[in-house]
């Protein structure tokens, strides 16, 4: 399986070698986007200095590690991300033919590197912030950062992977699921608890994003000794669970609509 | 003038045609407002110097929701553009028309289309009082509101004419979708699609007035919700509305004229 989805990595960095100049406009107009972004928090924390109680290098961990994630999962998930065209010009009936796990091919279909402009963007303000905030350098941190990482990944490929699983019921594209994808990673470029309680209770009991997001961030920055609060991303592997169901009942009941 | 009605018709009810798009568009529309609202009274309530208080930063962003298509830069007519990079201009040259003009009531109408859909559902379940701390205020005064009327006017005018000349640089450029993207994303922060101009820092704020960005969203917006009072300074903006019009829409023709002399269409 792994030497099918190199396979798969392989031709997709091929094709991206023979239009080098098109993939590297499409990343810089990534990270220009993000760079926006950014500007907007410097800007806020210029005028207001804080937001209850988090400096402006704390929201940054935040931005970061949301933005990195995201985007990692976004470049690797593509296939699921854009999943109504693969059903609508029917492409899923030739993957359903072939003898090969059919996630396996929904992943090779598209894999979009240009998403990775984001991610590059972090690293590099990864790299500015260990170097104002020489704290971060310490074993605990560095590994809670990692899992926060690792579980942002997890989280956003779930939510992918659970919006193609309604393409099949719906045949039509999810834009509604944006509001999850896109607003989650706008929410989360703050601490949770700065909007009302009712955003943290939903992102920590049905869409588990504080526990990679938040709680861990509140360890990292020192708010809570809390040593549990290291090990909060692993909650995000419970919810990989629902979305492989939902995607599991539309294979079910997948019809073709194509031709 | 009749040429100009029949385009702007044309394009109007195609655009109308999408409402299933509409409907998911109003959703994704109140979910990015109720997050800007909470994010944005967080950090007002935080400070107690604020000069933009949390009612009006409420309203702000529900009229920006609820005109969100006319005010979004990056919504633009993808038939020009296309035209563009296919070389389907060419026929379009070959019309007695005048690009310039057709292309401004095209993507006027265009942009109408998708403001009426979404904005009425939108500005109508805003005011229900249900929302509480939610919910938009009216507009501060009768005059607030005519005076909302008119700038709005203006503010679309000023953006249509910044539009044009992101299509006429696309003629020339290499990267088209390079061009759009940068021009767009310019416009949209600077103009307070991100964060509203109020809660910029104040030398970026004096920076933005000699620029045509501090009048387009930025104007009708806060007149409606009374950060801006002053009738003086009400007329002042809006003579200053006019000139960047007049500028911006002379810079676009000319533009237009020079790349039409050497204008090569690539497509086949």
């Amino acid at each position: 399986m792994l030497t099918i989805y190199l396979t798969y990595l392989k031709i997709h960095i091929k094709s991206l070698l023979q239009y080098k100049m098109s993939f590297i406009l499409t990343a810089i107009g990534q990270a220009f986007s993000s760079m926006f972004s950014l500007l907007a928090i410097y800007f806020l924390f210029e005028k207001f200095g804080n937001i209850q109680g988090y400096t402006f290098e704390d929201v940054l961990i935040c931005f970061v590690i949301s933005y990195l994630g995201f985007s990692i999962s976004e470049c690797f998930f593509r296939g699921f991300d854009s999943f109504t065209s693969t059903i609508s010009n029917g492409e899923f009936d030739r993957i359903l033919v072939r003898p090969v796990n059919i996630m396996l091919q929904v992943l090779g279909t598209k894999i979009d590197f240009a998403r990775m402009g984001r991610a590059v963007l972090s690293i590099i303000i990864f790299i500015i912030l260990f170097y104002y905030c020489p704290y971060l350098i310490a074993m605990d941190k560095l590994i809670t950062m990692f899992f926060m990482i690792i579980g942002t990944v997890i989280i956003f490929s779930s939510l992918h992977v659970l919006k193609a699983g309604l393409t099949f019921f719906t045949i039509q594209s999810l834009e509604l699921m944006n509001i999850f994808t896109d607003g989650g990673r706008d929410l989360s470029q703050y601490p949770l608890n700065i909007y009302k309680k009712w955003v943290l209770n939903f992102f920590t009991y049905v869409l588990p994003l504080s526990m990679v997001n938040y709680y861990p961030l509140l360890y990292v920055i020192g708010k809570s000794s809390n040593t549990l609060y290291i090990f909060a991303p692993f909650v995000s592997i419970l919810f990989i669970l629902p979305c492989y169901l939902v995607w599991k009942l539309g294979v079910k009941k997948y019809q073709s609509v194509g031709s | 003038m009749r040429l100009y009605i029949a385009y702007f018709k044309m394009k109007f009810l195609n655009e109308m045609q999408y409402k299933v798009a509409a409907l998911a568009g109003i959703a994704t529309q109140f979910a990015w407002g109720f997050m800007y609202i909470m994010l944005f009274t967080a950090f007002i309530n935080n400070s107690d110097t604020s000069s933009y208080s949390s009612s009006q930063v409420v309203t702000y962003i529900w009229l920006q929701q609820s005109f969100y298509m006319l005010f979004a830069f990056w919504s633009v007519d993808k038939d020009i553009f296309e035209s563009i990079v296919s070389g389907n201009l060419a026929y379009e040259l070959t019309k007695p028309i005048k690009l310039y003009d057709i292309w401004f009531v095209k993507t006027f109408a265009l942009k109408v289309a998708k403001t009426v859909l979404r904005a009425f559902p939108i500005f109508l379940i805003c005011t229900l009082p249900v929302l509480g701390e939610f919910s938009m205020s009216a507009p501060v005064s009768i005059l607030a509101a005519i005076w909302f009327v008119i700038t709005m006017f203006f503010s679309t005018i000023i953006l249509l004419s910044y539009i044009m000349i992101i299509y006429v640089i696309t003629i020339t450029a290499i990267s088209p979708m390079g061009v759009k993207i940068t021009f767009s994303l310019i416009g949209d922060f600077f103009s307070g699609g991100l964060i509203p101009i109020p809660l910029m820092p104040d030398i970026v704020q004096t920076i933005l007035k000699y620029t045509p960005f501090y009048y387009i969203q930025n104007i009708p917006y806060n007149i409606y919700n009374g950060y801006i009072s002053s009738n003086l300074e009400i007329i002042k903006i809006i003579g200053i509305q006019i000139l960047w019009i007049v500028i911006l829409i002379m810079f676009g023709k000319f533009l237009m004229k020079n790349s039409m002399k050497k204008v090569v269409i690539q497509g086949g």
